[in-house]
């Protein structure tokens, strides 16, 4: 595999859903191999097989744009660093973020008028292709708006009703008295 | 993934390739998700966790063909957000419901295509959206969400409603309990109740220190919710009880690693339970229990044949000839930690090494006994062992890392000597309070050994008889040193000027890995009588020099090019110093002042720490107007930050004079 092959991904075409145009997006192709999917049908059909990667869920092309943007900022020196396991002993996980990822989120994921949503949207694609790596970098923006914050926050932010009791949210909180 | 799609056959491929066909036939998302999860060659990978579990909860990536990932979505804006149903600015997730959703659907309006409102700055528009996040996703997400956040933080975040309670003691969140970080705050109750309810996926608990666990009832759920350890840590659990002790090690036979430093309740039993219950044991921790005594070793080593990591320091009764038989016998031991065992005796630690009768071949000298695995090996404070067993480690321990010698005060020059030789792996070496030592071992047998490229960590303190005959040699030729400690020696500032230089050298060979400078090199130098500060002053002035080859510096450095007209760089490595206490403050402030980068404030501090060092020299000799410009000189260095230093801190040796030549 040379490493300035590219292969195309193409949404595919929604009629009912304007932000879904079927355009046609080239990306390189070790890049492209961090989607668990994308590998996958890369690996067991030959690319003559397959010019086109369709995929089947559409993703909107401002979404997908982005991916293919990380994708290739994120691009793998080399083969081997792909089979790469990145599990922390931790008990609870991290991901590095750098800079660029932050802006990255920051500016283009959260930012641009789609909030929330932008990057409930870049989870779900990169859950859905199978990118690790960018799922856990969404996943943590989400956690660190929760880090450190009380459970009435927690509440606020996420929108979350509060069905306990009086009673029990006491019994709750006096239990759990050492964490606040 | 890898391995998975590389097994993949022809006629498998066949079958993928009609299943994407009859998958893009298919307008309904619905069966494309339940197609692959269960029809897929890939099914048994996680990287398509998209497709699995939304209503039970299963470990994460876990197959599952109850439900779909995508037809969970509409569902869960209907049931948990209702307020995502109403008109949001940018419209709804109608991409992933798909065409063949129930729900209305809503068109969204690209940020940039449909733009025409007005868009207001993120953080005002961020409060009026009415889209829900955490609705929105599925129950698989969350816990992922969840999944980043600390103990302490989900379990103050698990009263904000029911469903997330139920969420935050989910038992996949808690594969590894570890209550080092809060152990002091948390009672009993809450620990019992997070150990019940994360139950059988704990994996990894670390109760260090959790010196609560000693009621019946919270011990007695810890042993019968976790069932499923691999590794265990409960040193210093000093209230747990026997019994509870020997329970939980009898439900959990899967035990890979266990730590029980310091617990009163370990007995001999104990070690027989773990011998005949825990086969799969590799690693075990049993430090400073003192109802144990080297026969239970024995037990451990002879029933966990898998044992690679021993550390039994402080335990007593190693002069037993059977124990170190045992040792011998099993040979699969890498590290084995036995500090502190003063009963340990010559004949038992030659026991271990070379075992009973060895041969040895009649030309060289050397044992004909299969080598030992050890890669680490602790002796310290080994008190009864001399040179005579000790000699017997080299040539048998071929791929040893780190050896621990300190405090063997009896071992010479002639033990150390063949064992050097024969340790090309050998990055850590500690021969602290060796008196016997002298400077012949490092500059005639260290520099010339196969390991001496790699020696990363040398301890020498307190061997008073190493002075710079000895070290300079290390430091010309062990360059990859990292950490030296050379506290109590003799050695004198030339020292210090050769590690600096050393240092340098290596950083104009290495491709540097960020614009600032690291710290690679530590030096421990307090108590040394031929330190000065004008030795310590020339580290320091090193350390903040721009990263310009000198003409000193030999030819084969990769020369930094001129012809671009940029700064040099800054030092791509330095050195830090443990030194002389009225010296460290200004040391700590300045080693601070170049790891920022800012060597012209770093210069202008070591420039006020000469006068004052020159000042109060002078006012040793007396004179008014000399003790005033100390003071005047002492409160500069203050201004520039540094507190505490005491005025008038006296050097502890006479100066040389040299310090106008290095500034």
């Amino acid at each position: 595999m040379t490493s300035n092959a590219t292969i195309q991904i193409q949404n595919k075409l929604n009629e009912k859903n304007e932000s879904v145009s079927g355009k046609i997006f080239t990306i390189n192709r070790l890049a492209a191999m961090q989607s668990g999917v994308i590998r996958v049908m890369a690996q067991c059909c030959e690319l003559d097989e397959i010019k086109v990667i369709p995929l089947h869920v559409a993703i909107p092309d401002h979404t997908l744009g982005l991916i293919v943007e990380w994708l290739d900022h994120h691009k793998p020196a080399t083969d081997s660093e792909l089979a790469e396991d990145t599990q922390s002993s931790d008990s609870y996980k991290r991901v590095e973020m750098t800079e660029w990822d932050q802006k990255f989120f920051d500016d283009k994921v959260t930012g641009a008028g789609s909030n929330d949503e932008g990057l409930l949207r870049i989870i779900f694609a990169a859950n859905y292709l199978g990118i690790e790596n960018l799922l856990d970098m969404g996943v943590q923006v989400v956690a660190n708006m929760l880090k450190g914050k009380s459970a009435e926050e927690i509440r606020y932010i996420l929108k979350i009703q509060n069905d306990f009791t009086p009673e029990e949210e006491e019994a709750i909180r006096a239990e759990n008295n050492w964490t606040e | 993934m890898e391995n998975g799609a590389d097994h993949l056959h022809k006629g498998k491929r066949k079958k993928l390739l009609r299943g994407l066909q009859r998958i893009s036939s298919s307008p309904s998302l619905r069966r494309f998700g339940r197609a692959r999860s269960s029809s897929s060659p890939y099914s048994s990978t996680n990287a398509l966790s998209c497709v699995s579990l939304t209503s039970s909860p299963s470990p994460f990536g876990q197959p599952s063909s109850s439900s779909s990932y995508f037809s969970h979505i509409p569902s869960s804006d209907l049931s948990t957000a209702p307020t995502s149903i109403a008109p949001s600015p940018s419209g709804e997730l109608s991409w992933l419901s798909g065409d063949e959703s129930g729900l209305p659907i809503r068109k969204i309006e690209h940020p940039l295509t449909g733009a025409i409102t007005v868009s207001l700055p993120a953080e005002f528009r961020k409060k009026k959206t009415k889209f829900n996040l955490w609705g929105s996703m599925p129950s698989e997400i969350k816990i992922r969400v969840l999944s980043f956040l600390s103990p302490k933080q989900l379990v103050r975040a698990s009263r904000a409603s029911k469903d997330f309670h139920h969420m935050c003691f989910d038992g996949q969140l808690w594969t590894c309990f570890d209550a080092s970080k809060f152990y002091q705050e948390i009672p009993a109750g809450s620990l019992a109740k997070i150990i019940e309810a994360a139950g059988p996926f704990v994996k990894d608990l670390n109760l260090r220190g959790c010196v609560q666990v000693e009621h019946y009832n919270h011990s007695e759920a810890l042993v019968k919710a976790c069932k499923n350890l691999t590794t265990v840590n409960l040193e210093g659990c000093r209230n747990i009880q026997r019994t509870t002790l020997h329970s939980l090690l009898k439900t959990n036979s899967q035990l890979i690693s266990l730590n029980l430093t310091g617990l009163p309740s370990v007995h001999l039993t104990t070690c027989k339970i773990i011998s005949r219950d825990c086969p799969q044991l590799e690693s075990f921790n049993v430090s400073g229990c003192k109802e144990v005594d080297a026969r239970g070793i024995r037990f451990i080593v002879e029933g966990c044949r898998k044992l690679r990591d021993l550390r039994a320091s402080a335990i007593r009764g190693f002069g037993d000839m059977d124990t170190a038989k045992a040792i011998f016998e099993t040979n699969n031991l890498e590290k084995l930690a036995l500090s502190g065992c003063t009963d340990l005796t010559d004949a038992a630690f030659r026991m271990m090494i070379l075992g009973p009768d060895p041969e040895f071949d009649i030309l060289s000298g050397k044992p004909l006994v299969t080598p030992r695995k050890l890669r680490h090996l602790d002796l310290t404070k080994c008190s009864r062992l001399t040179e005579n067993s000790v000699k017997s480690l080299a040539d048998m321990v071929p791929d040893l890392e780190a050896l621990q010698l300190s405090g063997l005060t009896h071992v010479t020059d002639a033990a150390l000597e063949p064992i050097l030789a024969s340790v090309p792996r050998l990055t850590h070496l500690e021969v602290e309070d060796l008196n016997e030592l002298t400077n012949t071992l490092f500059s005639q047998h260290l520099v010339k050994a196969p390991c001496a490229p790699r020696l990363e960590h040398l301890s020498i303190s307190s061997c008073e008889n190493i002075g710079d005959t000895g070290m300079l040699p290390v430091f010309q030729h062990c360059t990859g040193l990292k950490s030296v400690y050379m506290d109590n020696t003799r050695i004198s500032d030339l020292v210090l000027a050769e590690a600096a230089t050393m240092v340098r050298q290596r950083s104009l060979r290495k491709p540097r890995q960020s614009s600032l400078p690291v710290a690679t090199l530590n030096l421990v130098i307090y108590d040394t009588n031929h330190v000065t500060w004008a030795g310590v002053l020339q580290v320091l002035s090193t350390n903040a020099e721009l990263l310009k080859p000198r003409a000193s510096d030999k030819s084969n450095v990769v020369v930094v090019d001129d012809s671009t007209k940029q700064p040099a760089p800054l030092p791509a490595e330095i050195i830090t110093m443990k030194c002389f206490h009225t010296w460290q403050m200004t040391v700590n402030e300045h080693t601070r002042r170049v790891l920022k980068g800012d060597l012209a404030s770093a210069n202008a501090l070591a420039k006020k720490w000469v006068d004052h060092m020159q000042t109060t020299e002078e006012a040793g000799f007396g004179g008014r107007r000399r003790r005033r410009r100390a003071r005047e000189a002492q409160q500069n260095l203050d201004a520039e930050g540094v507190n505490g230093i005491a005025g008038g801190g006296r050097r502890r040796a006479a100066t040389t004079g040299s310090v106008c030549a290095v500034m």
